[in-house]
């Protein structure tokens, strides 16, 4: 055990004793005093802790210093040390690092601040995403960090949240949704001078979608998406998803499979981009025209 | 007429003198030198000819004792003149023929920098349609990027509206705040003059109470 890890224990035995039973006296006079004592004492530990890179032990000290805050009534810094304990746990245990981020949730939710919430909720999505790869899960908190995100008018930070949301909905074969949230993204792309160059992006993900559940449905889509962005009719996106449709109507795979390896060879296509067209080319190989 | 005869035979042994002495140098002649002989040459036999033609106008009007001998000349003349034209016709075609060979040598040749020109052009246009290619991937790349950076803009513009409203907010808490501690500040003094009022009436009370207790 290293000399930071000594210390640490040092301070929780001594926080401990801080919190342990008192005189009459002592309750009347020093309560409040030795509560502020034990949880600076707990956060140093924790401190010392994160030094030896004992993250466990740290995201314990950190939580104790929560409770204490919660117990005193600051709930602004309890919530602090729970998103520290977090912080901490992240490195060794994901799901206590999801529990104190909840909590930390909990109470922000409480006092008003949606935003922090978002935030945080955002972070467990992330985490769900990468380390624990619960895709459900993670839905789910991006879900929820968009509500709060749009609920606070953070609309970028709720449309990059949704887009994570249609993403992982599309892998997940669930392509209404994908659709529905992409073509929400894109309206309001479509509204700011900012993002209207990303729009066209948005919609040929839409339209993908709609491919991998119907061709004649995808075609419609198009041409609605020509009426909202005129400018998409240009793009080298609709040009390789009208391609597409039109080998999908001639069962020729060797040439969507050209069409693919044209386009990718100018830009790279990332992993959901080769997901999603390996679909629509199973089910061309499934699904051969009757007629 | 003899004289004028001989005038002419004069004349003609010079041209074929000089037809000769044209035909020797155009068989190790260059092209441009080439034509200036032919035509010099052709030039000449036509002057041989009309010479003699003339000769022959002449040789009738010749005395009949003299009229064979010229005649015979004449015969001579013109064989000879065929024989140059001949030899002219020779030089002529050999040496197009050499020049034909030369030709066809100068075409494979000609074909063959022609191919490589080609192969040059054809790799010249292939390195700038990659180059060209690339370009195209570097501005779609440069485009995502683009999009990128206005995303960014676009989050940290509400960032930055989002902390504007809260300084608003956080301004006006202190403008509330500032306001209680002022009306806080005013009752302290406040409470401080009615208990220094307080307390100077007790000690006045204190002091009467003392000056008639003492009076009594």
């Amino acid at each position: 055990m290293s000399t930071n890890e000594q210390k640490a224990q040092q301070l929780i035995a001594e926080a401990e004793k801080k919190l342990g039973p008192r005189g009459f006296f002592g309750s009347l006079f020093g309560g409040s005093n030795r509560l502020e004592d034990a949880v600076e004492c707990f956060q140093r530990a924790a401190n010392l802790f994160k030094m030896g890179k004992s993250w466990s032990s740290a995201g314990s000290a950190f939580c104790e210093a929560a409770n204490l805050h919660l117990r005193s009534g600051s709930r602004h810094e309890a919530a602090t040390n729970y998103v520290d304990a977090a912080n901490c746990y992240k490195k060794s245990d994901i799901n206590e690092a999801v529990n104190c981020l909840l909590k930390a949730i909990e109470i922000y939710t409480d006092m008003g601040k949606f935003t922090m919430a978002a935030k945080h909720h955002q972070t467990i999505a992330e985490m769900y995403e990468s380390e624990a790869v619960d895709l459900e899960k993670s839905v789910q908190h991006y879900e929820q960090a968009a509500d709060y995100f749009r609920g606070e008018e953070s609309n970028a930070s709720a449309n990059k949240c949704l887009l994570k949301v249609a993403q992982y909905a599309a892998q997940l074969e669930n392509y209404e949704k994908a659709i529905q949230i992409y073509q929400e993204v894109a309206t309001s792309a479509l509204e700011s001078s900012l993002l209207k160059y990303s729009a066209k992006e948005y919609l040929f993900r839409a339209a993908l979608c709609h491919l991998c559940v119907d061709v004649l449905n995808s075609q419609h889509a198009l041409e609605r998406y020509i009426q909202q962005y005129p400018a998409f009719q240009d793009s080298r996106e609709y040009k390789l998803v009208k391609t597409l449709i039109d080998h999908i109507e001639e069962q020729n795979v060797d040439g969507y499979t050209e069409a693919v390896k044209e386009y990718d060879s100018i830009s790279r296509l990332d992993q959901w981009y080769t997901t999603i067209l390996l679909r629509i080319k199973k089910q061309l190989n499934e699904n051969p025209d009757l007629r | 007429m003899v004289s004028l005869f001989e005038n002419y035979e004069q004349q003609y042994s010079a041209l074929t003198a000089d037809i000769t002495a044209q035909i020797g140098l155009l068989a190790s002649s260059g092209s441009k030198d080439r034509r200036q002989l032919i035509s010099n040459i052709e030039k000449h036999v036509e002057e041989a000819q009309e010479l003699l033609e003339q000769m022959e106008l002449e040789v009738r009007e010749v005395e009949s004792s003299k009229k064979q001998r010229c005649r015979t000349k004449l015969d001579c003349y013109r064989a000879e003149l065929k024989r140059l034209t001949l030899e002219y016709i020779k030089a002529r075609s050999v040496k197009q023929e050499a020049l034909y060979d030369s030709a066809e040598d100068t075409d494979v040749r000609i074909s063959i920098d022609q191919k490589q020109r080609l192969l040059d052009n054809s790799e010249t246009l292939e390195r700038a349609g990659r180059k060209l290619n690339e370009g195209y991937r570097v501005v779609i790349e440069t485009e995502e990027i683009g999009n990128q950076v206005m995303r960014n803009l676009s989050e940290q513009r509400e960032t930055i509206q989002r902390s504007r409203n809260r300084l608003r907010e956080t301004d006006e808490e202190l403008g509330r705040s500032s306001r209680i501690l002022g009306s806080m500040i005013f009752r302290t003094i406040q409470q401080r003059i009615i208990l220094y009022f307080v307390a100077l009436c007790f000690i006045i009370f204190i002091c009467l109470g003392i000056y008639l207790g003492f009076k009594k």
